[in-house]
């Protein structure tokens, strides 16, 4: 065998073991074929290909894969390559190559002497590229991704020096195969920046004898930029001190390595962002999770009182929370709470509010003088964090007929009068939390009669947003308390919360939206069945109210069940004629909202409809008898309203409101 | 959506079956459908209302402006199997007394055995 056939055999051997893991050896015309290769024993197929000169496609046997390569067919020279591993990752082409190398080197002396060394290389290259995907498959972050890659270059290419520089917003790193620091990077990224494309040293030159970088001294510099996804990320550089050793075939080289490594930095940024992303996600989680775990998990119990919560954020965490404690002498103590400014740091304080709101409630009994400590104690957490806080505590007398209240900058609250059918507001009676540390508040005392309703929100609710830029406001949210009382609190809640979706019409939610409701019970209506419902001013939502009023059937004080799907089928339809109508006329296409409820009396079978569409217009024609042989078209509606009603009375409300009374009386059904 | 089945069980018959709600949201085609197939010229629609199970007042206007559009062509138009609700409705409105309605859809095709209202 020549020598050169046994520097290259040396030199691809252990190339091969270190790539796969498995063995090869070679075969001359003449020499005897091996029985095993490190240790393995040659498959019997495999010794018989090598017999028959085949060229095999990767046998897999028991889990290893063998190839046995033969020289490409217009070359002369008998040189077979024998390989084994223990997985195939395209492998065969690389063998080819090898084999018609070794087989020139063979037959022809004078050729392989000029070819040898070019053709090493060339194989060094294309194993070069393999091991990348390797690298790109195992590194798990990119410092050590960067530093393999130009270790690997540093044995494929001859140069002293192989650098790469990663630029990202933070700036610029550099990796050097000798581990020394790499002068002057700034200079080399900003020039291949605007060029785009490999850079030799002339023409780097005067670039860096402007900043008067030692890289002017150098040999030779060859640079390329690293691209991905149109990107420039970073410059990989050869540095040597041989003058000109950088000819075309290594810029070639070093433009298409820096092709793959600009892919393989992204994808491995990309990675990252994305692991990091998911690490937020996960702690945002533990952090609602945590925040949840603060909410009261139970709400007391006052007798004369119902009293609901609801909390729904925006985010995974939010600024507004709700709370409960008992004060000093015992009577129930609310709280509703915004924290202004959302997001994590928003989050913990709510943590360090609720503790304080806690602790402290525990020793006092008046709203202010809790506001003020409470004020005391947070302000310099607060301060620190720029933070502020509106609060409103409520303390609940113990026989339901009142309550106190203090609110530090805190929303209107909505207190409704069950008599004049009218909301009051209850403002604000001190600065918010974190404002001014010796703040003082006030509390104020108010009655409560049956019926009356406090409502504690959060802006997330009078801030609600439609598509057309409007907002809900007080009177939307005073609107459906009307429209639904006297369904009980958490039904009322309910619609509220139903409101709010029907109002956005899909808009995301965009604030966090809190809601407390006390409500002092009136006896009268206690026995009543009321079921509130909110739809949104649209022909097809009508349905919803069809089937929730066709569904309260069971509810009836009817003993026939037949009867009593019969009633409710026909009230459903009166309903759905009068909705229907209203969409039609008072709305014509505009966006806007149905609010109402239903009651079911020992007597009568009630429906109370609002909206604030254009006021109704009644017919201007009378009914008269429908003509069998000319039948109208239209105008059933009425016919039907007026045929399954008992009355159905309309009324303009003050502000702009309709209000329908529909009655069906029970006696005398069955 | 309201589904709307299409049977043709004899030479000029044309068996209409509306599924589901007749209202607001579906009549027009309901009323569509109908105006259709009486430019076809057919002889009697039959608008079978077993699987209608809500029908309101423009349900009633759909087919009040089938009968109409089938009378220019010198058709009819029936109904069949009217539920308890729809019924109702027609009764409400009087036009039981112009539609001729049939407990089936046979008796409706051999015009035979009215459904009393």
């Amino acid at each position: 065998m020549d020598v050169d056939l046994l520097g290259i055999v040396k030199r691809i051997k252990p190339l091969w073991q270190s790539l796969t893991d498995g063995g090869l050896c070679v075969i001359t015309e003449g020499g005897n074929s091996p029985g095993s290769i490190r240790g393995k024993k040659l498959p019997a197929t495999v010794r018989h290909a090598v017999r028959e000169k085949a060229r095999l496609e990767p046998l897999e046997i028991r889990g290893n894969f063998w190839w046995v390569i033969s020289p490409s067919p217009y070359l002369r020279g008998q040189v077979q390559l024998v390989a084994w591993a223990t997985e195939d990752r395209g492998w065969k082409d690389l063998l080819q190559s090898w084999t018609d190398m070794l087989t020139i080197a063979c037959s022809e002396t004078a050729v392989a002497d000029r070819l040898t060394e070019a053709l090493v290389e060339a194989w060094d290259r294309l194993t070069f590229l393999y091991e990348l995907t390797h690298i790109a498959g195992h590194a798990t972050e990119l410092p050590s991704m960067l530093n393999s890659i130009v270790r690997l270059l540093s044995q494929v290419v001859s140069a002293e020096e192989v650098f790469i520089v990663t630029v990202d917003d933070a700036g610029w790193e550099s990796v050097t195969a000798s581990g020394q620091p790499l002068v002057s990077p700034s200079v080399l990224v900003e020039n291949v920046y605007y060029v785009g494309r490999p850079l030799g040293l002339a023409e780097l030159k005067p670039a860096l004898e402007r900043v008067d970088s030692p890289l002017a001294e150098v040999g030779d510099l060859l640079i390329a930029p690293l691209i991905g996804e149109g990107d420039l990320s970073g410059v990989i550089g050869l540095m040597d001190s041989q003058e000109g050793c950088f000819d075309s075939s290594v810029v070639q080289l070093l433009a298409s390595v820096a092709e793959q490594v600009g892919g393989l930095i992204q994808a491995a940024k990309a990675r990252v962002e994305r692991e990091e992303s998911q690490r937020l996600e996960h702690e945002l989680e533990i952090a609602a999770g945590i925040q949840a775990s603060l909410l009261p998990t139970s709400l007391p119990q006052i007798p004369g009182l119902e009293l609901v919560a609801y909390l729904r954020p925006a985010h995974h965490i939010g600024g507004d929370f709700y709370d409960v404690a008992e004060a000093k002498t015992g009577e129930p103590m609310l709280m509703l709470a915004d924290v202004a400014g959302k997001g994590s740091p928003a989050a913990i304080l709510t943590a360090v509010v609720h503790a304080t709101f806690r602790g402290e409630a525990l020793h006092r009994r008046d709203p202010a003088e809790l506001l003020r400590l409470m004020n005391r104690l947070l302000h310099p957490d607060l301060e620190k964090a720029e933070a502020f806080v509106t609060a409103v505590i409520v303390r609940l007398e113990s026989d339901g007929r009142g309550f106190s209240y203090a609110s530090a900058g805190h929303a209107d609250c909505v207190l409704w009068r069950r008599r004049e059918e009218k909301v009051e507001l209850l403002g604000a009676t001190g600065l918010p939390l974190g404002i001014d540390s010796s703040a003082i508040y006030r509390s104020e005392q108010i009655t409560l009669d049956p019926g009356d309703i406090l409502l504690l929100y959060s802006d997330g609710v009078t801030e609600a947003e439609n598509p057309d830029g409007g907002i809900l406001g007080l009177q939307g949210l005073s609107d459906i308390i009307d429209a639904t009382y006297p369904a009980r609190a958490e039904e009322q809640i309910k619609v509220i919360v139903e409101s709010l979706d029907v109002y956005r019409h899909g808009l995301p939610l965009r604030d966090d939206v809190a809601l407390m409701m006390v409500r002092a019970l009136n006896k009268d209506e206690e026995k009543a069945k009321v079921f509130p419902f909110v739809i949104p001013a649209e022909v097809l939502f009508v349905r919803q109210l069809v089937d929730l009023v066709r569904n309260l059937s069971s509810n009836l004080p009817i003993r026939s069940s037949k009867l009593r799907r019969q009633v409710a089928d026909n009230f459903a339809l009166a309903i759905s004629e009068v909705v229907t109508n209203q969409i039609q006329h008072a709305f014509s296409g505009q966006e806007g909202q149905i609010h109402g409820r239903i009651s079911i009396g020992s007597s009568q079978l009630i429906a109370d409809l609002y909206d604030r569409g254009a006021p109704f217009q009644p017919p201007d024609r009378p009914i008269v008898p429908v003509d069998p042989d000319d039948p109208p078209e239209r105008g059933y509606g009425l016919r039907l309203v007026r045929g399954l009603l008992d009355r159905v009375e309309t009324r303009r409300l003050e502000g702009g409101r309709n209000h329908w009374h529909l009655v069906k009386e029970l006696t005398g059904v069955e | 959506m309201m589904n709307i089945d299409i049977e043709y069980p004899q030479s000029g018959h044309v068996v209409v079956r509306p599924h589901g709600r007749v209202d607001a949201d579906s009549a027009q085609s309901l009323k569509d459908k109908l105006r259709e197939i009486a430019q076809t010229g057919a002889e009697s629609v039959i608008v079978d209302l077993h699987a209608v199970d809500f029908i309101d007042s423009s349900g009633l206007s759909a087919l009040v402006s089938g009968l109409k559009a089938l009378r220019q062509h010198g058709g009819v138009l029936n109904l069949s199997q009217p539920q308890t609700q729809a019924l109702t409705a027609l009764r409400l409105t009087m036009l039981d007394r112009v539609f001729p309605i049939f407990t089936s859809v046979e008796e409706a095709l051999n015009e035979g055995d009215l459904l009393k209202p």
